[in-house]
């Protein structure tokens, strides 16, 4: 992403030309939920990794608050267990110690005046030993419930304001729906600006996610047949594989559409179909964003199809309904399937349907976009030459295999003029072997330059609930089809399809 | 890495036949993807190994054709290599390798016909360069950047190079790189840039040609005439000081691994990472960047 670092107001000529991709503006990380299980998964290993990439600021340092009691000694511990469990790459005994000297911790509950008030005489004394003059992102690694006390207890012990910037990162969910999202922003708005509020949505940090924006942007040659009069209609699929597997409370209160629908189906939708931004910069990504969210008509009962997995088989093993999952009660109506017909009301997509569909418990895990092609006006061979002969279709594969493969007719190699549909296969992975960053990698990073662009900004998560909103209110009655695990939904999906004379791709 | 096909050829019009062959004939449906040509002038055996090594290294992420031209006194002759990797995913990223031989006068014919149409190319000159100008002339034309390294071509021949059309960047200059981030950082704050306004000479244990070359960065980029004094014989740098009024900023290795510290103008010293990159890193880095690199071409001017 591009780096829009805040530098200090003097310019520092010492930097023109430093190949760092990385920060370099001096920075406290503070990670609130140290101990949990998000932070030992994903945000330690993603701190360690950039910092063996050489991308953390030169003066830096983590300071983690947890309700745990622990020393920061035993805390490096519990940090080195942590990053051996989950890095992507091994730990380096000798960057080691470098790296445990960045970790400090600070126990204290979340609902404490006096424990804010002695994390922020900690992070004080960390400024003087550390160099890193008063510079705070604050992440809330904690269940969504506790994010409006610990901001309210971060406003009164002046966290927000620091001698330096402050940023706070929130993890999904932004709400439950419209009104608790207006709430929960008006509650964190209250000691930040939206400016200063990062909201993750790890699935925009992915590498083939912003590849989608490089695909788009950096190639002149299908932007021009990127609107209603060329594309027919485009597909949409998250499918995973997996069931609900141990989050099944959490699962019976979020259902498929706050879990995928409202948030990362959404914004992978908008990268696809909104227009160029004037720059690759944080509030023109996300206008152009929401104005295409603005220009989305709201999912309907009519237009969409819900359904839940029974029994099946996934990958040759057997799995069991979702109703007999641990910690599911017996008579769920949750939806762990959705497919829907999208409209877009603007110049370039009027007309055009996008057809999503997300779920678990599907035939394999794979997210990929399709863009289908309209037919030829006319096919100037014989009858039989093409009849065979599919239309062009473009498709972006973000998991697994991420890679770009376009469907085109070729000749085939007879006597006589046979027209075959043949695919065009690039693999991401054939021409980079790169070290990939993983999402968590390079949204932290991301926060640490103050580059807001790949987060969600608050107009776009509200339009995002306007759009779900009405359908989870008609969802309320009513009960989800069965599909039987490892298909690729409820037959009703195909029909959803089948009657505008389309049908699924199969990935 | 898979492990790596290699056939030899006299005949240089078989190389990019064979090149095919190795790639599995170019199966139908196959989509092959090179990101750059880099020619490498390898004068001695040595330096093909080396660059062999290197190019194991980063090859993988950077799917490339790799010419490596020995001046001989024979015959034409080519050794072809095909390697490739295998991604978590099982697929496969492939490099070639063409090792050639040939009399100076006719390796750039043979390196013209062996590109890789319409991409970036590169050339890695390894080794002194005042025996080899004429090659090196006459390859320049065919490529990019110049790729030298400043502690083996000599710095006055790398500030010559530089002074000609082409651009240039070198490998030494690569290797400053953390020792370049950690004084900028003693630059960010206020009182610490005003100190580096006010400097009066720059103090390096370490080679002297690096040591000339980190003058010639803070001369040129803080426009003022500053003083070099180098000791040490070791090969790689160990401690800079910069002096200014009362104050020395220092940044220095501890020990022989990769901590250091920084010490501005507060006193207070910070532990900063200085590591000792590889070449092949090093390489890989110059590769990704494709333009001209202003600061390193006024430091080189600077730096005299």
């Amino acid at each position: 992403m591009s780096v829009k670092e805040k530098r200090p107001p003097h310019e520092n000529p010492l930097r023109a030309g430093l190949r760092v991709g990385g920060a370099s503006v001096p920075t406290v990380f503070v990670i609130f939920g140290a101990s949990g299980d998000l932070a030992q998964r994903k945000l330690l290993p993603a701190i360690y990794n950039l910092a063996v990439r050489g991308l953390l600021p030169p003066r830096f340092a983590v300071v983690g608050y947890a309700r745990t009691e622990m020393t920061d000694e035993e805390y490096r511990n519990f940090a080195k267990a942590a990053i051996e469990s989950h890095s992507r790459t091994p730990i380096d005994e000798h960057f080691w110690p470098a790296f445990a000297g960045l970790l400090r911790y600070q126990p204290g509950g979340f609902d404490d005046d006096a424990h804010f008030h002695a994390l922020a005489e900690m992070l004080e004394r960390v400024d003087a030993e550390h160099g890193t003059e008063g510079n705070r992102v604050y992440y809330l690694s904690t269940p969504s419930s506790f994010f409006p006390v610990i901001v309210q207890r971060m406003g009164a012990a002046k966290l927000n304001r620091p001698p330096g910037f402050a940023r706070v990162v929130i993890e999904k969910p932004f709400g439950h729906d419209l009104e608790s999202a207006q709430e929960l922003a008006e509650i964190v708005h209250r000691p930040f600006k939206e400016r200063q509020i990062y909201r993750i949505d790890h699935y925009l940090g992915k590498e083939t996610v912003q590849n989608i924006f490089a695909f788009r942007f950096a190639n002149a040659i299908f932007e021009p047949v990127w609107n209603n009069s060329y594309v027919d209609h485009v597909q949409i699929t998250v499918a995973e594989s997996i069931g609900v597997e141990h989050r099944a409370q959490f699962y019976e209160e979020t259902g498929v559409v706050r879990d995928i629908v409202q948030n990362h189906l959404l914004q992978v939708l908008a990268l696809v179909a909104m227009e160029p931004p004037a720059a690759f910069d944080a509030d023109p990504v996300r206008d152009e964003k929401t104005k295409l969210l603005r220009a989305m008509r709201p999912m309907t009962f009519e237009n969409t199809v819900r359904g839940q997995y029974a029994k099946g088989y996934v990958t040759g093993a057997p799995a069991d309904a979702y109703t007999e999952e641990p910690g599911v009660p017996a008579g769920s109506t949750t939806a762990t399937f959705v497919a829907a017909k999208l409209e877009i009301d603007n110049w370039r997509w009027a007309g055009t349907p996008f057809y999503v569909r997300a779920g678990k418990r599907l035939a394999k895990r794979v997210t990929e976009i399709a863009v289908q092609f309209r037919r030829p006006p006319h096919l100037p061979f014989a009858a039989d030459a093409a009849e065979h002969l599919e239309a062009n279709s473009l498709v972006l594969r973000i998991q697994p295999d991420e890679g770009i493969s376009l469907r085109f007719g070729a000749k085939a190699p007879t006597p006589t003029l046979s027209i075959r549909s043949v695919n065009m296969d690039f693999q991401y992975g054939s021409s980079f072997l790169a070290d990939v960053p993983e999402a968590y990698e390079t949204l932290i990073l991301d926060a640490i330059r103050g580059d807001g662009t790949l987060f969600t900004r608050q107009d776009g998560v509200e339009r995002s609930w306007e759009i779900c909103d009405p359908l989870l209110e008609q969802w309320l009655s009513g009960q989800p089809q069965l599909y039987e695990a490892g298909s690729w939904g409820p037959d009703a999906a195909d029909e959803l399809l089948s009657r505008d004379g389309r049908r699924w791709r199969r990935p | 890495m898979t492990a790596p096909d290699t056939q030899a050829v006299t005949d240089l019009a078989g190389v990019e036949p064979l090149l095919a062959q190795l790639r599995g004939g170019d199966r139908s449906g196959s989509v092959r993807a090179t990101t750059l040509n880099l020619v490498v002038h390898a004068p001695t055996a040595e330096d093909v190994n080396a660059v062999a090594d290197a190019l194991t290294m980063i090859a993988g992420s950077r799917p490339l054709r790799a010419l490596v031209v020995t001046p001989s006194g024979g015959e034409a002759r080519a050794t072809v290599t095909s390697s490739c990797w295998l991604g978590d995913g099982g697929q496969e990223v492939c490099s070639e390798q063409v090792v050639i031989e040939a009399e100076p006068q006719a390796l750039p014919s043979a390196v013209v016909g062996l590109l890789v149409p319409d991409l970036p190319v590169f050339l890695l000159w390894m080794g002194g360069i005042d025996g080899g100008r004429p090659l090196l002339d006459e390859l320049a034309e065919l490529v990019t950047r110049v790729i030298v390294d400043s502690d083996a071509c000599g710095l006055e021949a790398a500030i010559a190079l530089a002074s000609s059309s082409v651009a240039v960047s070198d490998i030494a200059w690569a290797r400053l790189q953390p020792w370049r981030e950690a004084l900028a950082m003693l630059a960010d704050a206020p009182a610490g840039l005003e100190a580096f306004r006010h400097s009066i000479g720059i103090e390096v244990r370490g080679p002297e040609n690096e040591a000339l070359l980190l003058a010639g960065w803070l001369r040129s980029r803080l426009d003022r005439q500053l003083g070099v004094e180098q000791s040490g014989r070791g090969r790689a740098v160990e401690r800079v000081g910069v002096h200014s009024g009362g104050h020395e900023l220092v940044v220095e290795r501890s020990g022989r691994g990769e901590l250091g510290h920084a010490t501005g103008v507060d006193g207070v010293a910070r532990p900063v990472v200085l590591p000792r990159h590889e070449f092949s890193r090093l390489l890989g880095a110059e590769l990704d960047q494709l333009g001209a690199d202003r600061v390193f071409e006024q430091a080189l001017s600077a730096a005299s």
